[in-house]
């Protein structure tokens, strides 16, 4: 990577950072169920019109809900979705109900093992093969079983699981990208080095003195990050360490909207204008 | 706290502190101990411990991804404000699946302990935490299985817990199975696999196949029979379990959860929202 790149500006607004995100892309979401949730992203993509993506995350929360609600969604690869101590995710569940959204069966192995195998640009990485003691092998024909060539032992060929698009949420940015995470990291800086294009909406954009002085500094290279997007409460109703807890009467508000008819597109309607 | 607060029975109330204790004389000192989130049962449990005679445990806090040594107060999906300033490490979820829990659930040590909540229970142990009915069209899709299919493979030894022991979870036959059950022999994993509901505790005998072993509060052969979808052998004189202190009560309703949290895991639908409601309430007047 040229010098060039390491100095560039990559400050951008919402709508230019997701003019990058095609219908039909894998895209993976950061964070973790209700904590540091790209929200304001995935209400641009749904007021965008996005459709059959396939949402790779470690565990779905209210972001992943709205945008199977939202009718973006063909595909989903997860190990939990849900809204945790709020229940189940409205959307996701009806939509499995009917059969109308393709699950990918994920365990949190499988989905880190993909990841760090398209990072390392590698067909797949080996897993014992304990795991077909199970019946995720019979969901997952993907999965296939080798011998090993050094022991014989049976081991599970997981997949490399290359992203098109990464979009986290970070408690902070420098404009070259730099991110300082916080809170719950879950593969967050691993979906960047899988991703072909990282979008990052940030708390706050702060000089790279600053960002290297926070909890934890740097956390993901702007080196990977393709966008960066000055976006406070960009994870809101979930939390954004240390900027702001969860807001579970917000959550509860969504999971009746969302299990609702009539209720979800004024929902939806509102909170994109309001993210617009 | 009366049950009439926590809209749930007094004899729920009871039964969820005995879980509790339960759990907590379960942990060893030293253990590794691994939370969920939004499992109050297990991390007061682990506080509990910590508290008494497991001083010397480390938690996986997963809301915030860190190592933290030392107890806390249970919070409403606020553990990151609790745990990230005061961890002794902070990792992410590649760190702790390709790195973290292989070396303590294959390699051994430290100890491990954590309590998963299934959905469904099979006599050999083996759970389901995917779907009700035919994947590719249940009729009640679950959240998912998360990493028990990873670690009931390996671990020798696995706990689970359940606050309502009914014929729905108690299964003669799973519609899939997310977690493995006993081998049925003396080699293969897990070598023992207990469940804590709020009834009892049941554990895998010699046989591969799931035992009473103790009896909480004043919960009966026939309340146990009538709320399982199998049947159950029983060991030779069963015992009661040793029910909650009053020191042990004293900590949990002071130091460790005293806003109930672990009371909401003994409720469902239309109560378990409506107390929901009254706690964000109180948290947005905080």
């Amino acid at each position: 990577m040229g010098q060039g790149q390491l100095t560039t500006d990559r400050r951008a607004t919402l709508a230019e950072a997701l003019a990058a995100v095609r219908d039909g892309h894998r895209v993976g979401l950061g964070g973790m169920t209700l904590y540091r949730r790209p929200v304001a992203a995935a209400l641009a993509l749904a007021a965008a019109g996005r459709r059959d993506l396939e949402i790779v995350t470690l565990t779905g929360g209210l972001e992943t809900d709205l945008l199977i609600g939202a009718g973006c969604v063909s595909r989903l690869r997860s190990c939990y979705t849900g809204l945790e101590v709020v229940g189940f995710a409205p959307h996701f569940t009806r939509r499995a109900q009917q059969g109308t959204l393709e699950l990918v069966e994920e365990t949190e192995y499988t989905l880190s093992y993909a990841i760090q195998a398209a990072t390392m640009r590698v067909p797949f990485l080996p897993m014992r093969g304990d795991l077909a003691r199970t019946d995720l092998l019979s969901v997952r024909p993907d999965l296939k079983t080798f011998a090993c060539p050094l022991t014989g032992a049976t081991l599970i060929a997981v997949p490399a699981l290359p992203l098109d698009v990464a979009i986290l949420h970070a408690a902070a940015a420098d404009r070259l990208g730099n991110c300082n995470l916080q809170g719950q990291l879950a593969l967050d800086p691993h979906l960047a080095t899988a991703a072909a294009i990282t979008i990052v909406t940030a708390e706050k954009i702060v000089s790279t003195d600053e960002l290297m002085a926070m909890r934890g500094g740097v956390q993901l290279a702007g080196l990977y990050v393709s966008h960066v997007v000055d976006r406070p409460g960009g994870s809101l109703p979930t939390s954004c360490f240390p900027a702001h807890r969860l807001d579970l009467a917000g959550v509860l508000a969504y999971a009746d909207a969302a299990a609702d008819g009539e209720t979800w597109p004024r929902w939806l309607a509102n909170a994109t204008k309001a993210c617009a | 706290m009366s049950g009439a607060d926590l809209l749930l029975g007094n004899r729920e109330r009871d039964q969820t502190n005995q879980m509790v204790v339960t759990m907590a004389r379960l942990v060893e000192d030293g253990d590794f101990l691994a939370e969920g989130i939004g499992t109050f049962l297990p991390t007061a449990a682990y506080m509990l411990a910590k508290l008494t005679h497991a001083p010397n445990c480390t938690s996986l806090c997963p809301n915030g991804n860190t190592l933290m040594p030392g107890t806390r107060t249970l919070t409403l999906g606020h553990d990151e404000f609790e745990t990230i300033p005061r961890a002794s490490m902070w990792l992410d979820y590649l760190h702790i699946n390709t790195s973290t829990m292989p070396a303590i659930l294959i390699g051994g040590r430290p100890r491990w302990t954590e309590f998963m909540r299934p959905a469904q229970i099979d006599p050999s142990g083996a759970t389901n935490n995917v779907c009700i009915g035919p994947h590719a069209r249940p009729k009640v899709r679950l959240p998912g299985s998360a990493g028990i299919p990873d670690a009931s493979t390996v671990a020798r030894r696995f706990y689970y817990y359940a606050p309502r022991h009914t014929r729905q979870l108690f299964v003669p036959e799973l519609d899939f199975c997310s977690g493995a059950g006993h081998p049925g022999t003396a080699e293969g994993n897990p070598q023992t696999i207990t469940v804590i509901t709020n009834l009892g505790v049941f554990e895998t005998g010699p046989d591969g196949r799931l035992r009473v072993t103790k009896l909480h509060l004043a919960a009966s052969r026939a309340e146990i029979e009538d709320s399982s979808g199998f049947v159950f052998d029983w060991v030779p004189d069963v015992e009661v379990a040793l029910p909650p202190s009053a020191a042990e009560l004293h900590l949990l309703d002071t130091a460790i959860d005293p806003r109930g949290l672990r009371f909401l895991e003994a409720l469902t639908g239309a109560p378990r929202r409506q107390r929901l409601r009254a706690l964000a309430t109180e948290d947005a007047a905080a």
